[in-house]
C-alpha cells in the first residue's frame, strides 16, 4: 500500500513540477508582445538546424515571443501543434510542413482564426495558398548547378552517366529540384544521360540501399547528383565501399553534384569531394519569413505569394570568390 | 474530521487505487488551468477533445487486446491503409465525383480493411499458433508496405488530396466540431459495455489472466481472441476515418508516428501488458492524459523531445505502479472471478 502511495505521489509531483516548471517560463509583463508559432517539420539536417534557429533568433531580435513546436516528420502531429498555437492565440505562425498537401488544412484553420501563416523552404501548391511562401527556387537552382557541371564537361569533353538521388515526393522541395535537375540532363543530351533515380524518402538508410543497388544495376555510372547536402553520410558510405571515394583529380575519384550549402557539403567541396553545390540560405530565408510575418501581422501583403531565394551556385572553380557569401562558410574547417 | 477521513477512504482511496492515473490527471489539468496561458478556453478545449477523440478510438481497440495479454502493431498501419484507399476512392476513383456515393462506399471499405486485418490477425494467432506480436507485426509490415505502394500508384505525392468537403464533417470541420468527439465516445461507451456487462467481456479477462485455465474451464478461447483482433482492427478502421477527415487528405504515413502514443495511453492508463487488468475507463484516463500533456506542451512551446522523454518516464513509473498492483492481484483476480 505504501509503495504504491509512493508511486502516485511521484506521479503527481512528476506532472506538477514540470507543467508549473515550464509555466513559470511564461513573463507576464502588461505590454502587449507580438508571438510567433513556429510549427517545424524536424531538425534531420544542418540546414533545417540553422534555419530553425536563424527563425527564433531574428523573432526575438526583433521584439517578438516565438513559440516553437516540432512535428518530428508526422503531418497530422504537425496539424494538431497548428490547432494547439492558434488556440494559444499567437498572432502568426510560421511553418516548415512536412507534407504540402497535407498541411492545407492548418491554413484554411488560420484563414478562419485570421492569423497568417507563412511557409517557409517547402511551398504549398493548389487552390489553397498560405499568405506568403519563402522559398529557395528550388528548379532554377536544382538546373543551375548541374547546367555549369554539363558546361564544364563539355569543355573537357568528358561524357557522364547520372544517378540521380530523389527525395520524399510529398515535399515540393524534392519535385521541384528533381525537375531542375531533370531539366539541365534533358537540355544537356550530349554530356549528361540519366541512368537511375534513387528514392529516398529523405531516409539516410533507404538512400544508402537504393544507391548501393543502383550502382551494382548500373556500372557505367559515374555521376551522383544529390538533391540535398544530408545525404552525403550514404553517398560517402557507398563509394567507399567502391572504392571510389577520393579527391578530384584522383584516378578513382567519383562526382558529386549536390544541393543545400550546408557546413557538410560546402565541407566536402572545399576537401575535393563534392564538384558543385547549390546553396540555399537558411538565414536569409528564416530572416525573410520573420519579416513577412510580422508585416502580415500589421495588414501589409507581399507583392507574390512566393518570396524566392535564389542561392549561390558553389563550385570547385569559384570556391573562394562565392563561398563566403554562404551561411555556412563560417563552420568550415 | 475523522468522519470525513472515513469518507474519503471508503469511498475515494478505492477509485484512486484502481486508478492511479486519474490523481494524476485531476492534478495535471489543475496545474494546466493556472500556469499554462489560454489552455482553459474554448477553443482550446475543443481542441483537447478533438485531439483526443482518434487516439480513444484507436487505443479503446488496443485495450481489448492488451487485456487479452497480447499487443496488436498492426493497428497504426490499418489507419494508414485506411487512408490512403479511403481518400482514393473519395478523390480519384471513378465514384468520387458523386460524393453521395464515394463517402459511404470509402467509410464501409475502410473499416472493412480494419476488419479483414483483424481477422487475418485473429487466424494467425490461433490457427498458426503464432504469438500476437509476431502476427501483427507481419501484418503491420505487410499492410504499410501496400499503402506506400498502393499511394506512389495512383498518386505523384505520398498523400491523396481533394476529398469532398462533406467528408470534413466526421474531422470536426466548423460547427460540426462534436461529431468525432460523439462517435470516439459511442465507441468508448460500446467498449465499456462490451467488457463490463457481457459474457464476452469477462471471457476476455479470464483468458487474460490464464488462458489455459480458460480453456480448461470450457471457455471459447480461440473465437474470443478472434474477436479481439476483429475489434481492434475495426476500431483502428473507425480511426483512420476520423483521422483521414480531420487532416483532409489521405497520408501514406498517418500511422508512422501513433504507436508510441496509442500503447503508452493504454499502459499509462493502468492497463496491465501481462493481460487480466485494467480495461477502456482506464484507457479513456490515459489517453486524456497524454493528450493533455502534448497540448499543454504545445501551447507553452516545450519541444517534443523533452515530451518523449516524460511519456518514457510516465511508462516505466505505470509499469512499476502495474507491478505493485500485480503484487495484490490475487485480490483484485479473486474480486473479477466473482463478477464473472
Amino acid at each position: 500500500m505504501k509503495k504504491r502511495l509512493i508511486v502516485n505521489a511521484l506521479l503527481m509531483l512528476l506532472a506538477a513540477v514540470f507543467l508549473s516548471a515550464c509555466g513559470r517560463q511564461k513573463d507576464t509583463k502588461g505590454e502587449k508582445t507580438i508571438t510567433l508559432g513556429l510549427s517545424y517539420d524536424s531538425l534531420e539536417s544542418a540546414w533545417l538546424v540553422m534555419n530553425h534557429s536563424a527563425v527564433i533568433k531574428e523573432g526575438k531580435k526583433r521584439g517578438a515571443e516565438v513559440i516553437s513546436v516540432m512535428a518530428e516528420g508526422d503531418a497530422a502531429k504537425q496539424n494538431v501543434q497548428i490547432e494547439n498555437l492558434l488556440a494559444r492565440r499567437v498572432d502568426a505562425i510560421l511553418c516548415f510542413p512536412k507534407d504540402s498537401s497535407a498541411i492545407v488544412k492548418s491554413i484554411k484553420n488560420c484563414r478562419a482564426a485570421g492569423v497568417p501563416i507563412v511557409m517557409i523552404n517547402r511551398s504549398v501548391s493548389g487552390s489553397v495558398l498560405p499568405d506568403a511562401q519563402v522559398i529557395a527556387n528550388n528548379k532554377a537552382m536544382g538546373q543551375k548547378v548541374l547546367q555549369t557541371f554539363a558546361d564544364r564537361a563539355r569543355l573537357e569533353g568528358k561524357t557522364y552517366n547520372v544517378v540521380l538521388l530523389i527525395g520524399n515526393l510529398s515535399d515540393e522541395n524534392a519535385a521541384l529540384r528533381k525537375a531542375g535537375h531533370r531539366k539541365a540532363i534533358a537540355d544537356n543530351p550530349d554530356v549528361l544521360k540519366l541512368m537511375a533515380e534513387v528514392p529516398t524518402e529523405w531516409n539516410l538508410d533507404t538512400a544508402l540501399k537504393g544507391l548501393q543497388n543502383a550502382l551494382q544495376a548500373n556500372p557505367d555510372a559515374n555521376l551522383i547528383v544529390t538533391p540535398s547536402d544530408y545525404l552525403w553520410p550514404p553517398i560517402r558510405s557507398v563509394l567507399e565501399q567502391r572504392g571510389r571515394w577520393a579527391k578530384i583529380g584522383a584516378a578513382n575519384h567519383f562526382p558529386v553534384v549536390s544541393f543545400d550549402g550546408d557546413e557538410v557539403g560546402m565541407q566536402y567541396l572545399k576537401d575535393g569531394y563534392n564538384w558543385g553545390d547549390a546553396a540555399q540560405d537558411a538565414v536569409e530565408e528564416a530572416q525573410l519569413a520573420v519579416e513577412w510575418a510580422l508585416k502580415l501581422i500589421e495588414g501589409k501583403t507581399p507583392p507574390q505569394n512566393t518570396i524566392y531565394d535564389d542561392g549561390q551556385i558553389v563550385t570547385i572553380d569559384n570556391f573562394k570568390e562565392v563561398a563566403p557569401k554562404v551561411w555556412s562558410y563560417s563552420l568550415l574547417k | 474530521m475523522n468522519e470525513l477521513y472515513a469518507i474519503c477512504k471508503r469511498n475515494v482511496w478505492p477509485v484512486f487505487r484502481d486508478m492511479p492515473i486519474l490523481p494524476l490527471l485531476i492534478v495535471s489539468f489543475i496545474v494546466a488551468i493556472v500556469y499554462v496561458p489560454l489552455f482553459f478556453t474554448l477553443d482550446n478545449l475543443r481542441n483537447y477533445l478533438l485531439q483526443s477523440s482518434d487516439l480513444l478510438i484507436i487505443s479503446c481497440g488496443l485495450t481489448f487486446v492488451v487485456l487479452n495479454g497480447g499487443i496488436d502493431f498492426s493497428v497504426t498501419s490499418i489507419l494508414t491503409l485506411g487512408s490512403v484507399v479511403g481518400a482514393y476512392i473519395m478523390a480519384l476513383s471513378p465514384l468520387a465525383p458523386v460524393p453521395a456515393y464515394s463517402i459511404p462506399v470509402a467509410i464501409v471499405v475502410m473499416m472493412g480493411i480494419g476488419l479483414l486485418v483483424g481477422v487475418v490477425n485473429g487466424l494467425s494467432v490461433t490457427k498458426l499458433k503464432m504469438p500476437s506480436f509476431v502476427a501483427t507485426l507481419a501484418t503491420q509490415l505487410i499492410i504499410l508496405g501496400l499503402a506506400v505502394q498502393f499511394t506512389s500508384m495512383v498518386s505523384d505525392t505520398s498523400s491523396i488530396a481533394g476529398l469532398p468537403e462533406a467528408f470534413f464533417v466526421l474531422g470536426g470541420e466548423g460547427r460540426f466540431f462534436f461529431v468525432p468527439i460523439l462517435i470516439a465516445f459511442s465507441v468508448w461507451l460500446v467498449s465499456y459495455w462490451l467488457l463490463g456487462r457481457t459474457i464476452f467481456g469477462k471471457r476476455v479477462y479470464a483468458i487474460g489472466v490464464n488462458p489455459r485455465v480458460s480453456f480448461i474451464s470450457g471457455l471459447p478461447v480461440k473465437r474470443t481472441i478472434v474477436l479481439l483482433m476483429v475489434i481492434s482492427g475495426l476500431f483502428a478502421g473507425v480511426a483512420s476515418i476520423i483521422a483521414t477527415a480531420r487532416n483532409q487528405v489521405g497520408m501514406s504515413s498517418l500511422g508512422d508516428k501513433m504507436f508510441l502514443t496509442t500503447i503508452a495511453s493504454v499502459i499509462v492508463g493502468g492497463t496491465s501488458t501481462s493481460g487480466g487488468l485494467g480495461g477502456v475507463h482506464k484507457t479513456l484516463l490515459g489517453v486524456l492524459f497524454i493528450t493533455l500533456l502534448n497540448n499543454a506542451m504545445n501551447l507553452l512551446g516545450v519541444g517534443w523531445y523533452t515530451m518523449m522523454i516524460v511519456l518514457g518516464v510516465l511508462i516505466i513509473l505505470s509499469a512499476v505502479s502495474s507491478y505493485l498492483l500485480n503484487s495484490r492481484a490475487g485480490w483484485t483476480w479473486k474480486r473479477k472471478v466473482a463478477d464473472v
